[in-house]
């Protein structure tokens, strides 16, 4: 397993570095696809196997499909990336470097009751399960509230979606 | 034995390269996907936590962010595409004029 997981976070990292560094935008959503392909495999390595489906399903497979519209709607040239100057990128990864020179003695420390605890609980069998009955229970019951706030979300969402993208209205402030 | 270190680090880590991204690159859906990057990042953490703590309640959080993410993803690509329209680029150096 843990072998398992040097594999997936290493797949990840490079997928993730893919997406910011490649040079054609489409390569990088195949790239950015691979990493949420990866953040499934986590998900069900955590007992959360309803949110690994719906990863995939929704993340991957309608958020990047989506992406993947757009960008076959506006085929433009790519993008060229020594125009950001070196000083920029080595500002960058210089940055990116002192954040997680910070993060990670953080994150190492923290939690630290917790390390353990997961296969404990295992061991035990008193492990909550990432199901659809035990998240539907939970979600219906303690979150009942956030969930209907989320649908009018949605809803919004929708009607901004449709009202920004039409183009009727681009047109009536042409006329004008 | 994987602890939950090992998932925040590599929470922290994919969360940083996407924040990275965000900064650097200049075509606006490049940009939109290094925020899902971070999103993501997120959800694992959030994940590795509701596993190591026991209870499910982190894993609803990622539900919701989930959802968040696909209402963000509708809105922001019709933002980029109405962008499109009016100033034939996407790159995020081209909106320069509030009205046309």
């Amino acid at each position: 397993m843990l072998i398992l997981f040097y594999i997936v976070a290493l797949i990840m990292t490079l997928a993730a570095i893919g997406v910011v560094l490649l040079r054609n935008p489409l390569h990088s959503a195949l790239s950015l696809i691979l990493c949420m392909i990866g953040v499934a495999i986590l998900f069900a390595m955590l007992q959360a196997h309803f949110l690994a489906v719906v990863q995939l399903i929704v993340y991957a497979g309608a958020i990047m499909v989506l992406v993947l519209f757009v960008l076959m709607l506006l085929n433009f040239k790519q993008e060229n990336l020594k125009a950001v100057s070196l000083p920029v990128w080595m500002l960058t990864f210089f940055s990116g470097g002192l954040l997680l020179y910070f993060l990670i003695p953080i994150l190492n420390k923290s939690f630290a009751g917790l390390a353990q605890k997961g296969s404990d609980l295992e061991a035990a069998g008193t492990l909550k399960e990432g199901t659809v009955e035990a998240l539907g229970e939970l979600l219906f019951t303690k979150y009942v509230f956030t969930f209907e706030v989320a649908s009018i979300l949605i809803m919004a969402a929708l009607v901004g979606a449709v009202m920004v993208g039409s183009r009727s209205i681009h047109r009536r402030t042409e006329i004008e | 034995m994987i602890g939950l270190q090992h998932y925040l680090i590599l929470s922290a880590v994919i969360f940083t390269i996407g924040a990275l991204g965000v900064l650097v690159r200049r075509n606006a859906i490049v940009v939109f996907m290094c925020i899902e990057l971070m999103l993501n990042a997120v959800n694992v953490s959030l994940t590795a936590l509701a596993y190591y703590r026991g209870h499910l309640d982190g894993q609803i959080a990622v539900f919701f962010v989930m959802v968040v993410a696909a209402a963000e993803a509708a809105v922001g690509l019709a933002i980029i595409l109405a962008l499109f329209r009016s100033t034939e680029s996407v790159e995020t150096d081209a909106a320069t004029e509030l009205r046309r």
